[in-house]
Formats: structure tokens, C-alpha cells, sequence
């Protein structure tokens, strides 16, 4: 099994539900996104928390399983690019390799079987946008 | 705002276990003297007997007594008795004082409980010390890396100019904007003044603060527990009142000092390329209602035996987590957002504008190192609250090493 990174660009079609107030945005976008992620992992078993806006940085989901928390950040860059980070936030000593793997596949499984979201671009390293 | 350092181990450990390490450790810093502390006292005072000296005149004359009746060689009758009779407490009747028997006297000598009694007080200040920072880190937990960095000399090696830690504090001393500034240098300058500072504080805080203003406990044991818990509160209180003298003033002022403000200046970016429609945007003022960086990230949760859920938003949202600087641009917030926080990339721009959104990458924007984020992504507030502690820290550590601690 190849070992994926936490972070993935990717192509989303989803409405864009941004919600603006006099040009100004006061909800970023990315509910829906974030929704539709934590209905994929509610089958897989997960325990999924709902949504919260996170401001500029878009939507955060939490889902937990076998007592571990995973972080789901939901940036909707324009129209089509979305970018999701992901981190193994359990409190825990050592590295927590194969717990962040098996939900970072759980990931993967959940974007490769919704038509809605393509062009996955896994991003490794310390990488920046460009 | 996420990241990775070493540990100790070499192990790298993300932000939230490296708060988590450093609150452990302060911690213990505060329970180690105090159980100390217990142990040295319960030895000594083990096997005591109750003695009603209810004032320090009873203790005072108990002393005189005691001390006469030894300087006279042939007389063995007992030392006199306090002349005060305590009243009744909780309906129980008061005991009476008890003439010294041969073995174990020093035990209950009014003597022997100030000498113990103001040693305990002595490692109750350095333990309240640690105890204040203890509480004050609970909300500043990932402060306890600058104050790492005042103490570490290759700080100031290994940092820009101006950029250290230390510099970086008396820069914030000197720039002080309002009259709490002389105060601030006074403290930095003259720890002791925390101390004196205590005393003037109100009369209820002088009970739990003076041991001259409350009975002294009736036994040795008891006056030792009673000197330690002033002691610990008067450690905590010099804490508070350096930590407030230096973070106060300069908490409500260096929000937006020493910084230029873009609002208005479309120039600037249209100068990185941006539309002028865009860059207008982009010059209008930072919206007072949006949601800042985090210096906490929103989504840190507390372990659960710590009680497990987010951090109280009152502080999480406060002027202590949120960096989102007074006077600051829609365009600065976003370039300070990205170099601070590596999971800050780009920001959705409204609709009607010809482009989608802000992208920090394709402006070529560095980031900064971990340590530059560290400094740049807190907050002002927090840079001075956290300046304040150290000055408190030292000062008290300095007074409790005094013969004649200024309390």
C-alpha cells in the first residue's frame, strides 16, 4: 500500500455556497464539501462532528475512530479547486503512523467513489500552493 | 497555527504535544517544592501538641517566658502561660496552652514556629511563583517557548537583529505608550517593586498575603502549613502583578504599534499585480468581525484528563490568541496569515470581482521559520503578557533568595 501524504488538491463540483453581506464574505465556502466528506465517513464507522467555519481557512470537520480524532480542513480556492489538509490530532506519545494511514485510505476510498470530486493531487513534502 | 518541532527525544512532536510537554513540566515545577516543603515539615514537626498563641503578643510573651525561665539555672516549674485566653471556635472549647515537656519542647516553641514558619513561607513564594505560571500558562500555554527563548543566551545569537527574544522584550519596554510604561521599566528594571507593590494591595488580599495580619496557628505544624500558603500566595500574586504590570499597559497598547498600515494604499497592490477593482479590496481594512489567525489553533483540544474538549472560547477568540493587528489591511492580514500559519494558503475573494480568491503562493511570499512564527504569529498582547511573566519570574526568584524578602 502506498503511503499517503495528509494534505490533496483536487477538482470539486459542488454549488458554491459562499454567503456574502455587502461585499463582504461573512461564510466562506466549503459546508457542503465537508458534508458530503463526513457522510463517507459516517458509513465507514466514524463518529463525524458537524462542520464549523473556520474564516478564511474555509471548513473544519472532526471525525473520530477507535478513540482517535482526525482534522479535516476544507479550503474551496475557487470554483473548482479545493484543497482538504488532514491531521492525526489524538493526544498520543510517538507517531500514530498506521492509525493516520488507514484514515487517510479511508480518505481516499471516500474521494475515488463520489463523482464529485476529482483529479486528486496528493501533496508530499513541504509544499506551498503556486 | 500547526507545526513540527524536535522534542527532546529528537523525536519530532507536533505544536499540541509540545504544549502539553511544557505544561507538564511547569506543573511539576510548582507541585516538586511544595511536596518538598511537606515532607521537610512533617519531620520536624512531627509528634507536636496544641498550643493556644492566638496573636503574635501571645507568641511574643510565650517566647520572653520561655527564654527567662531557661536562663535561670535551679528553676525547673514550668514556663508561664499566654495571657490571652482563646475563645471557643466551632463550639469547640479552647485548648490550653500546655506546659513544654522535656522531650520534643522545641517542637511547639513559639520560637522554633517562626523560624519554620518563615522558611516555609520562603518556599511557599518560590512555589506560588511557579503555581502563577502554572495557571497563567493554562491559557498561555505556547507562550512557554518565548519565555524559553528569554533564557536561552543562543537566542540572541541565532536571531535577526531586533528578532530575539530579549530584544524583542525591551523593545516592547521602550516603546510603553502610556503611563503604565514607567511603571513597566520600573519593574523590569527593580523586581523588588513587585513586592512592595503587594503590600499595597487591599486588606482582604493582605490577610492572604501578610502573616502579621492573621492569628498565628496554634501549632508549629499548623503555622508552617499557614506561612507556606501565604508564601505560595504571595509567589503567585508577584507573578500576577509582573505579569499585569508589563502585559497590562502594553496589552492595550502595542496592538498596531510599530506597524504601518496598508489601508488605503491601493498602490501597494496593485504594485503585486492585482487589479485595481482587487486591489481596493485588498487596501480596505481588515473586518473587525473576521476571524484573525490563531495563535491556539480552534481546533486544539484538551487531552482528556484535562477535562478533553476546545479551549474556553473567551480565550481562544481573545486578544491574546487572535492576531488580526488594529489598522491592518484586508491585503497585510492575508500576507501575515500566510507566513504564520502553514495551513493558510488562500483566501476566497467575493464574488464580482474578477478574481476568485488571494493566493500567498503565487505572490512568491516566504513563510516564516518555526521560530518566526512562533514570534510573528502571537499576537501583540500575548508578546507583552508573556514579557511580563519573565520579569515577574525573576523578580520574586530574586526576592525569595533574600534574607530579608521585601513581603
Amino acid at each position: 500500500v502506498v503511503k499517503l501524504p495528509a494534505d490533496v488538491k483536487l477538482l470539486v463540483d459542488f454549488p458554491d455556497d459562499t454567503e456574502e453581506d455587502g461585499g463582504d464574505i461573512v461564510v466562506f465556502p466549503g459546508r457542503n464539501i465537508a458534508e458530503a466528506l463526513g457522510e463517507g465517513f459516517a458509513s465507514r464507522g466514524y463518529k463525524v462532528d458537524n462542520p464549523e467555519h473556520a474564516g478564511e481557512h474555509g471548513w473544519e470537520l472532526d471525525v473520530h475512530l477507535n478513540k482517535r480524532r482526525f482534522w479535516i480542513q476544507v479550503t474551496r480556492i475557487d470554483e473548482d479547486d479545493c484543497l482538504l489538509q488532514t491531521d492525526n490530532k489524538t493526544w498520543r506519545i510517538g507517531l500514530d503512523e498506521q492509525a493516520t494511514q488507514s484514515f487517510l485510505q479511508d480518505l481516499k476510498a471516500i474521494l475515488e467513489s463520489d463523482a464529485r470530486f476529482s483529479q486528486l493531487e496528493w501533496l508530499s513534502g513541504n509544499w506551498r500552493l503556486s | 497555527m500547526a507545526g513540527y518541532r524536535p522534542a527532546r527525544s529528537g523525536v519530532l512532536e507536533t505544536m499540541a504535544d509540545f504544549v502539553e510537554r511544557r505544561r507538564r513540566e511547569v506543573a511539576n515545577l510548582g507541585r516538586d517544592p511544595e511536596a518538598a516543603a511537606h515532607k521537610v515539615y512533617g519531620d520536624v514537626v512531627r509528634g507536636g501538641h496544641d498550643l493556644v498563641l492566638r496573636t503574635q503578643d501571645d507568641v511574643r510573651r510565650f517566647g520572653a517566658n520561655l527564654i527567662s525561665e531557661r536562663e535561670k539555672p535551679q528553676t525547673r516549674s514550668p514556663p508561664a502561660t499566654p495571657q490571652v485566653r482563646a475563645a471557643s471556635v466551632n463550639g469547640r472549647p479552647p485548648l490550653r496552652p500546655s506546659p513544654p515537656r522535656a522531650k520534643g519542647d522545641w517542637k511547639r516553641n513559639p520560637i522554633v514556629k517562626g523560624a519554620v514558619g518563615g522558611a516555609a513561607g520562603r518556599v511557599g513564594q518560590v512555589a506560588g511563583v511557579a503555581r502563577g505560571g502554572a495557571h497563567t500558562l493554562e491559557g498561555l500555554a505556547q507562550g512557554a517557548d518565548f519565555l524559553r527563548r528569554l533564557s536561552d543566551p543562543m537566542d540572541m545569537l541565532f536571531s535577526a537583529p531586533g528578532q530575539s527574544a530579549n530584544a524583542q522584550l525591551w523593545g516592547a519596554v521602550s516603546r510603553g505608550v502610556d503611563h503604565g510604561a514607567d511603571y513597566v521599566r520600573q519593574a523590569v528594571a527593580d523586581p523588588s517593586t513587585v513586592g512592595r507593590d503587594v503590600k499595597k494591595w487591599t486588606h482582604q488580599k493582605r490577610v492572604e498575603l501578610d502573616p502579621s495580619a492573621g492569628p498565628v496557628a496554634p501549632t508549629v505544624r499548623e503555622e508552617a502549613w499557614r506561612r507556606l500558603n501565604i508564601g505560595m500566595n504571595q509567589g503567585e500574586a508577584a507573578f500576577d502583578v509582573g505579569s499585569l504590570a508589563v502585559g497590562g499597559p502594553l496589552a492595550k497598547g502595542m496592538s498596531g504599534v510599530g506597524r504601518i498600515s496598508n489601508v488605503g494604499n491601493v498602490a501597494k497592490y496593485t504594485a503585486q499585480g492585482f487589479s485595481p477593482e482587487v486591489a481596493a479590496h485588498l487596501a480596505k481594512p481588515y473586518p473587525s468581525k473576521a476571524m484573525g489567525s490563531h495563535y491556539a489553533p480552534r481546533d486544539y483540544k484538551l487531552p482528556k484528563l484535562l477535562g478533553g474538549g476546545p479551549l474556553p472560547k473567551r480565550y481562544s477568540d481573545s486578544a491574546f490568541n487572535v492576531l488580526a493587528p488594529k489598522g491592518i489591511s484586508r491585503g497585510d492580514m492575508y500576507e501575515l496569515h500566510y507566513k504564520v500559519d502553514p495551513r493558510f494558503h488562500a483566501a476566497r475573494l467575493p464574488t464580482g470581482l474578477e478574481l476568485r480568491s488571494w493566493h500567498g503562493g503565487r505572490l512568491g511570499l516566504e513563510e516564516y521559520g518555526h521560530l518566526g512564527r512562533l514570534w510573528h504569529g502571537a499576537p501583540e498582547p500575548l508578546k507583552a503578557r508573556v514579557g511580563g511573566m519573565g520579569a515577574a519570574a525573576g523578580g520574586a526568584i530574586q526576592d525569595s533568595e533574600a534574607e530579608d524578602a521585601v513581603w
